[in-house]
This record gives structure tokens, sequence and C-alpha cells, in this order.
């Protein structure tokens, strides 16, 4: 929108321009008029696409972060890791579930308060949120929805994914008023922006 | 005799009824308040970000998607207290009973501007938190009865994230100043009394007797809240 917004700017310029130019050569016959007015719209809208290569190049904007289809279909547990993003909780028989955003499950043991430990990392691919009831956990896997036995809290077992129940991601970046990549489902599942160089972005908000 | 018979049974009546109506106590796990699942009786409830989705979880290991409800908004959080769901969305709060819920429908809507929300509720009283880049608030409102609601009050905050109740106080993540207590033994009135600042962006809690699980950006902490205008630290992951 924005190219075609200085194009348009260009175009009214121009014709200011090729006005103003018009006037002068009022002596003139009209055929000679147009064809001088014409070279130099030319001239300008050459200039005007070598303004477009430059926007090519310069514009900033948001790129879409994807996990792809196959990396989604994942589940392991393992060691411990370091919070980065966390947030969510959930409480369950004195064990405290907290949900890394889009990377997977800490397990907390809470068994002594005074000495709370982190037991355990479920990796879950863009992971957002878990529910639990008699022993089964409930968590979303990107579109889909994974089933697990938790009665071994150190042996979690997968027993069912569920495909695609869940709609696709179509959020746009937070930051309102900018460029960003379009949404483009075929690269995957949609986790977040980061910010960057767009090579002629076609959508904005 | 028969009287006697009557008030037991409407006792029994009533403990049945209490014990029924607490989400936690259904689930047998305690969710955040900023948390897109929950659990209650047979039923998962999961939000997409413009539609509710009502799983059967009768047989656990094979949920079974029954419904679907569109809400078109910016669905975020989902809290259940007493038969209904709370919905906090980009553009208002929605409330919906869930005592039958593949007849289930939105009974009430509250608008309020476009922001994050959670919710928590207690008995007639509504808190919810609301942020956006710039701002942010704590509003209360009130359950009038018959899917009405009324804004009571509302407190501008900086950048506040999840919150819980215990009793008579009210806890507030807020990313900059760490976790807000209030007391609200006038719920419509809550006061400041202390704020906990030995945690840094402070996200959600969890209450549960007199401990507060309290989740960061990058901790987790259990604080004591027995004294809830001294919340003191237990233990803490970093």
């Amino acid at each position: 929108m924005q190219k075609i917004l200085i194009k348009s700017l260009d175009s009214k310029n121009m014709v200011y321009i090729c006005f103003a130019f018009s006037n002068v050569l009022t002596s003139m016959s009209t055929f000679k008029i147009l064809l001088s007015a014409s070279v130099l719209c030319s001239i300008l809208s050459i200039n005007s696409c070598i303004k477009d290569n430059e926007l090519k190049h310069s514009v900033m904007g948001s790129s879409g972060i994807y996990i792809s289809s196959d990396s989604l279909l994942h589940f392991s547990q393992e060691v411990p890791r370091d919070f980065i993003n966390t947030g969510k909780i959930l409480y369950y028989k004195d064990y405290l579930f907290m949900v890394e955003k889009n990377v997977g499950v800490h397990i907390i043991d809470i068994h002594d308060t005074s000495r709370t430990v982190r037991i355990s990392f479920l990796n879950i691919p863009a992971v957002q949120d878990v529910a639990i009831q008699n022993n089964v956990m409930y968590t979303d896997n990107g579109p889909h929805l994974l089933i697990l036995d938790i009665s071994n809290i150190m042996q979690i077992k997968l027993i069912n994914r569920q495909l695609n129940v869940f709609s696709p991601n179509n959020f746009t970046p937070p930051i309102s008023g900018g460029w960003f990549e379009c949404i483009n489902p075929s690269k995957g599942w949609l986790i977040g922006w980061n910010t960057s160089l767009l090579l002629n972005p076609k959508c904005s908000r | 005799m028969k009287k006697k018979l009557l008030i037991l049974l409407t006792c029994l009546f009533n403990f049945i009824s209490c014990s029924f109506d607490e989400g936690g106590v259904n689930s047998d796990a305690t969710p955040g308040s900023l948390n897109r699942f929950v659990i209650s009786g047979q039923y998962m409830y999961t939000l997409d970000i413009d539609h509710l989705n009502i799983f059967d979880i009768t047989d656990q290991e094979n949920p079974v998607l029954r419904r679907t409800i569109e809400i078109k908004d910016d669905l975020q959080t989902l809290t259940v207290y007493q038969g209904s769901l709370y919905i906090g969305a980009g553009a208002g709060l929605y409330i919906i009973n869930i005592n039958n819920p593949l007849t289930a429908s939105v009974n009430a809507s509250i608008a309020h501007w476009v922001s994050k929300d959670p919710v928590v509720v207690s008995g007639k009283y509504l808190y919810s938190t609301t942020r956006n880049n710039w701002s942010g608030a704590l509003t209360i409102y009130e359950d009038l009865g018959s899917d009405q609601f009324n804004e009571l009050n509302r407190i501008i905050l900086e950048q506040p994230y999840g919150l819980g109740i215990s009793g008579d106080y009210l806890f507030v993540c807020e990313d900059i100043n760490g976790i807000l207590v209030y007391d609200i033994s006038k719920r419509d009135k809550p006061i400041k009394v202390q704020t906990y600042t030995s945690i840094i962006s402070p996200r959600d809690v969890i209450i549960l007797n007199d401990i507060m699980f309290c989740s960061a950006k990058n901790e987790f902490q259990l604080v004591d809240i027995k004294d809830p205008r001294n919340p003191r630290l237990i233990s803490i992951i970093k």
C-alpha cells in the first residue's frame, strides 16, 4: 500500500509539474506540449521506479516465526530447563506445572514447600496451555491436542495425539500500523513475530 | 421427625451443591487466572482466538469435541466459577452458564477498553485486570443477577497480569512493581495495603491454604500469606 501511495504521490506531483510546464509553453502547439509533457513525465516515472527499488530494500516490519509441521510432531520428557518466558501455571497434587510459552512445560515438585525443585521438563512445541484431571494431562501442541498419562511423574507417557483440533493462528503482529510478512500456513504453525527487514511486503495493519 | 429429616436433606443438598460448584474440586487441579484450558466435571473448555471449544472427556484418553461457540473477539483467558465460565477477551468479558454445556450460549457480555484481561470471581463480585501497551486497570463488577452486571469501581494500574483471591484479600501481579495486595473486606472498594516487591515481572498466582504460588517471567516463588499484609518468601527457583 505504501508503495502505491508513493507512486500516486509521484503521479500527483507529475500532474502538477506537467500542468506548470504546460502553462509556460502556452504558445506552443498542443502536439508539442503533449510531447514535452510526456517526455518530462517519463523522466519522472523512471525516477519513481528508482524510488520503488530503494523502497524494496528499506522497509522494516514483522516477519512470522513458524514451527514446521514436521517439527510440531514431537513430545519428550527431559531434564529441567531454565525459565525463559513463563507465566501460566497449574497446581496438581503437590506439583506445579508452568508453561514455557511455545517450548514446553516445567514441572516443579512442591512437596517440601521450603525446598521447591524443578524436576523435569516436557518438550512440547508450540504449547500454550495445560489442564489436568485424574492423572491425565491435556495440552495443545500447535493445532494438535496431546493427551498424556502423568500417573508416574518421571515417566510421563503420550497416550494420544488428536490432529488439527485447534484453529490455525492468524494473529497479526503486536505492533500496529506497520508492515508485516503475510501469514503463510505452508511455512507451518505461527508462534510469534520478529522485527526484520522486509522485501516488498504485501500486508500491513 | 419429618422436619429434622427435611433440615438434614436441605443441609445435605447445600453441601453437595457447594462442593459441586467449586470448579477446583471437580477437576482436582487448580489453574491460575491466565489459563485458556479449564476442566469442570466431564467437560474441558478451551479457547481458540474467536471461539470456545467444549470437549467431553468422559473417556479420558479420547476427548470428543462436542461443541464450539463462536465469539467474535480476541479470546484470552478462561475461569470457571460456580457453574459459569468467565472469558476475558480483547474487547470485553463474556459469561456463559455451563450447567448444560451442550446447549449453553453466551449469557452476558461486558464491554471494556481494548486489552487483555484475566478475571477472578468472589461471590457476586468480579475482579478483572486489563492492560494494553499504554495502560492498565483493575475493574470491579457486581453480578446483579439475570445476566446483568454493573461496574462498581476502577483502579488505574500500570501493567497488571494475573490475580487471585484469598478471603478478604486480593493479589494482583503487576509487571513493574511486584504483587499488589488489596484489602477487599469491602468488596467494591479495594484498599491497597501492601506491595510485595521481592519478585520481578510477576505473571500469575495460585493461592492454596495460606500459600501463594507465584509465577514470574523467569522465576517461581512460594510465598507465605498467613498474614496477607506481610507476604513472606518461603522458597524461590530462578
